[in-house]
């Protein structure tokens, strides 16, 4: 009896414990402006010109400024570090003014810090995975990554102190709307030169953003402080973000509904049901693209016919509504639908037509078909719609699929060297233009690994890069997506993104749902 | 008359014929007083023949996809169509609820149009034309409309698949390494005993891993992954087995009328390990399943559509508090079988030990 009793004592002294804990921490949170991210990974690198995901993008918003932010609303470029900028009339020529600010520990931020951090990025030695973005926009910079031109060659230039050129490849329209991305960030070169392989620590760590690293325990926690020496710190509203960067995405959005997480950057798709009930889930249109890439030197994938067959084969329609159901459009283009440019039609979906094409290739009702092989990386989502594709290809073709999948970084590799017959690929927009959605699949591109390669349409890529904005650029990106879709079937587009976001609108302001999903977390306040 | 009586067989000393008692038979009737491990056999049983039998159970396919019967619920009574259209009607209420409304036409057209479709849509399946809604799904579907009663039945198969070769790949490595080394003892024993040793202080987890990896992905591999890795332990017990029995007289014996090594080992000493090595494998079985579960949790086991219990349930728990069937059903099958498994070894064990031995 005795120990019975002892027994409940512990467990009850146990529970109260916890119940305070709980509670303390939710006191804590109500005092001061902490916004709490579910951040879904742990950040690869908080060096910038180490990273390429979303995960780090988010806080990359926090802890670093390029030229130029993102608007929270429109996702448009707004002023950074460059107060304004001005674009000279054949449009290959920015010429940016810098404001004069400071880096967290009071060095200043000049042109030349640009022009060094930029050729750090595009430098082959760093081995930057984003190295490409910068490659294909700056003159000369393509070279410089390949080591046949000096860093001379690139087309930077700090004019004065405060004031940095850039010449570009062609008259790219969404420019200034790129260098928001981290592939355009500034680091720190006088610390990193101090502490070259610990400069990222908390203690050592030195950002010109919003705000600065406070603490950083990997797997665990993130978190940022205001930033004081930052230039525009009055309209920083929040004290503190803190990133959580948990990658299972129930435990994520368990977190939310706990109200551990203010802001789940992401639905799990079983959960939709119940959660398009609620008030806090904001889904919005979203420029990003899911697709089958085709490795179009492989049989029997190789033949244009059983491309066409295949992608004809597919009920995209059932697919968005029933299995990814969060609004998700059916999609027979590359390119989602954008303000100006009336994407390619596609094949569209026909399965009389599907089976007859099938047969011209030498596959009647997929007699003599070889096992087709998908290759997905490993994920909840890929696998049901990957299911549901391999369910409808063998009812509708008579084709049996076997999936395969890899982990992320495996399937990564494996997809660039195009050791795969169906990859599952999605590609988000890096900024607002079609030609983000085409320019990879230009032949020999090092992200095409479906091999996919047609002259005309390089060409047509190439002359796109180099014209003006207006209907006649967007005309021959247009035609180049009819080659790639409509002709030969390069990739097999399944629907268009939707970003799905919880988050309460009615706490937390300065956060809106755009096209990129961009977030800045500087104009996010609490109501 | 005197060498007819040898010929005879011994009787007690109520004249009754006295039959010798040997271990598996003792083992049997000891088996057959454990409750417990019989309920855990007849279950063991159940479940296997169950699974075997699944080709000619009159079940649905496990991979065919009605996609309008994703999520139902498990029901006795009712059929898909009237499961179907209440899930609806449930999500459309839901939402004008929140929206402080009634039904608004088109969604009460919609309504309208399930009705006419779950009364009149046929589908062809498996060459049958059958009316599609009056499927009935006793375990509830999945996310595509799958039925669950059939993919539990068919995720038992590979589950127990596994278990069974799994072990009984393993105990044969086993038993064939322990035995060489205990019976020969010196240099032979001392390499594959250092081998052994090595093996084991790798992790094991990923040794699968690193071999599903370097292979590929099929179940053929994933049966040589588990058991390439698994045949330490059994070797260990029967190299101890060995060595206590090498230098008793049955083996003096059959030595000296001359019988080669391997028919010492294989028809002298083995048969005497067999004790351990049954109640070995039959703890070992869900041992393999539990591990098939981990590596299927992790996305590393069997490759979809194919199912296993551990695939089963991995995938069941994004939405357990919205459709708890599909993880209840998969989750309850493999517990049963573990558990019977577990009983039957617990019995086995029991039976045939020495030391517990009581006379009949």
């Amino acid at each position: 009896m005795k120990k019975i009793c002892l027994f409940i004592l512990i467990i009850s002294v146990l529970f109260s414990a916890f119940f305070v804990s709980c509670k303390k921490e939710a006191e804590e949170k109500g005092g001061g402006g902490e916004l709490v991210v579910w951040n879904q990974a742990e950040p690869q690198s908080l060096d910038w010109h180490l990273i390429e995901g979303v995960p780090e993008h988010r806080i990359y918003y926090s802890l670093g400024e390029g030229l130029v932010s993102s608007d929270p609303e429109t996702a448009e470029p707004v002023p950074g570090v460059a107060e304004s900028w001005e674009i000279d009339p054949t449009g290959t020529k920015i010429t940016f003014k810098l404001r004069k600010t400071t880096w967290s520990d009071g060095v200043p931020i000049t042109a030349q810090t640009f022009v060094d951090s930029w050729l750090r990025i595009l430098d082959p030695k760093t081995a930057a995975p984003y190295a490409w973005f910068p490659g294909d926009l700056i003159k000369g910079a393509g070279d410089f990554m390949e080591g046949t031109a000096g860093p001379e060659s690139v087309g930077i230039r700090a004019v004065d102190d405060y004031t940095f050129e850039v010449t570009l490849v062609g008259a790219m329209p969404a420019a200034v709307s790129a260098m928001s991305h981290y592939a355009f960030a500034i680091v720190p070169l006088h610390k990193i030169k101090e502490n070259p392989d610990s400069w990222t620590m908390p203690e050592n760590y030195v950002g010109n953003g919003p705000f600065v690293l406070d603490e950083w325990k990997p797997q665990e926690i993130l978190s940022v402080k205001k930033n004081d020496k930052y230039w525009d710190k009055k309209n920083v509203k929040l004290d503190r973000v803190v990133y959580i960067p948990t990658d299972d995405d129930n435990v994520g959005f368990n977190m939310y509904l706990n109200g551990e997480v203010d802001w789940a950057p992401e639905v799990p798709l079983e959960q939709l049901d119940a959660v398009k009930l609620r008030d806090d889930y904001v889904v919005a249109p979203y420029l990003g693209v899911y697709y089958y890439i085709f490795q179009v030197e492989k049989p029997p994938v190789n033949d244009v016919r059983v491309r066409k067959a295949l992608s004809m084969a597919l009920d995209r329609k059932t697919l968005v509504e029933k299995v990814t159901a969060a609004g998700e459009t059916a999609g027979y283009s590359m390119v989602p639908p954008m303000a100006g440019y009336d994407p390619t039609p596609g094949i569209g979906e026909d399965l009389a037509k599907a089976k007859q094409l099938l047969a011209e290739a030498g596959y009647p009702d997929g007699k003599g078909f070889p096992k087709l092989e998908i290759l997905y990386n490993t994920s909840d989502r890929h696998l049901k719609i990957a299911e549901f594709i391999q369910e409808q290809w063998e009812k509708n073709l008579g084709i049996k699929c076997e999936l395969v999948n890899q982990e992320w970084k495996t399937y990564l590799d494996t997809r660039k060297q195009g050791e795969f017959m169906v990859a599952r690929a999605g590609w988000i927009a890096d900024y607002p233009d079609p030609s983000t959605f085409l320019d990879m699949f230009g032949s020999g591109k090092a992200m095409n690994g479906g091999k996919y390669s047609n002259k005309e349409f390089d060409e047509l890529i190439g002359k796109a890069s180099t014209m003006k904005p207006g209907p006649e650029r967007f005309a021959a990106l247009r035609k180049a997506e009819d080659i790639f879709i409509t002709q030969d079937q390069g990739v097999m587009p399944i629907y268009h993104y939707v970003s799905q976001s919880m988050i309460d609108t009615t706490k937390w302001g300065g956060w809106y749902p755009n096209a990129m999903d961009w977030h800045p977390t500087k104009t996010i306040y609490k109501k | 008359m005197i060498k007819e009586k040898s010929a005879v067989l011994p009787v007690n000393e109520f004249n009754q014929p006295d039959k010798g008692v040997s271990l598996t038979l003792d083992a049997w009737r000891r088996l057959k007083k454990n409750h417990m491990a019989m309920a855990g056999l007849v279950l063991v049983i159940f479940f296997i023949l169950i699974s075997v039998l699944a080709p000619v159970l009159p079940i649905y396919s496990y991979t065919e996809q009605v996609i309008d019967h994703q999520y139902l619920p498990p029901s006795l009574t009712k059929n898909a169509g009237q499961l179907y259209y209440e899930r609806t009607l449930g999500q459309m209420n839901a939402l004008a609820e929140k929206e402080k409304r009634d039904l608004n036409q088109e969604e009460l057209a919609a309504l309208e149009q399930i009705k006419y479709r779950i009364a009149n849509e046929t589908a062809v399946i498996n060459g049958k034309e059958v009316k599609v809604h009056e499927r009935r799904y006793l375990f509830g579907t999945d996310y595509l409309g799958r039925d669950m009663l059939a993919r539990v039945i068919y995720g038992g198969q590979i589950s127990i698949a596994i278990g069974f070769v799994g072990t009984i790949t393993s105990v044969l490595i086993g038993i064939v390494l322990g035995a060489i080394a205990g019976y020969l003892g010196g240099k032979v024993d001392y390499i594959i005993m250092r081998i052994v040793d090595v093996i084991y202080g790798l992790p094991y987890m990923m040794l699968v891993i690193i071999f599903m990896a370097i292979f590929g992905r099929n179940i053929i591999n994933l049966f040589v992954a588990l058991a390439v890795v698994s045949w330490l332990t059994v070797a260990r017990v029967v190299r101890g087995q060995i060595m206590s029995l090498k230098n008793s007289e049955f083996v003096e014996a059959a030595r000296s009328s001359g019988a080669s090594t391997t028919r010492i080992i294989f028809r002298h000493l083995l048969p005497n390990t067999l004790g351990v090595i049954i109640v070995f494998s039959t703890l070992r079985i869900p041992t393999f399943i539990m591990l098939e579960a981990f590596l299927s949790f992790l996305g590393l086991g069997i490759s979809a559509p194919l199912a296993s219990w551990g695939s089963l349930v991995g995938h069941a728990v994004d939405g357990m508090n919205l459709y708890p069937w599909r993880l209840f059903f998969p989750a309850a099958a493999m517990t049963l079988f573990l558990f019977g498994m577990n009983f039957l070894g617990d019995g086995l064990r029991d039976a045939f030990d020495p030391q517990g031995k009581n006379k009949f």
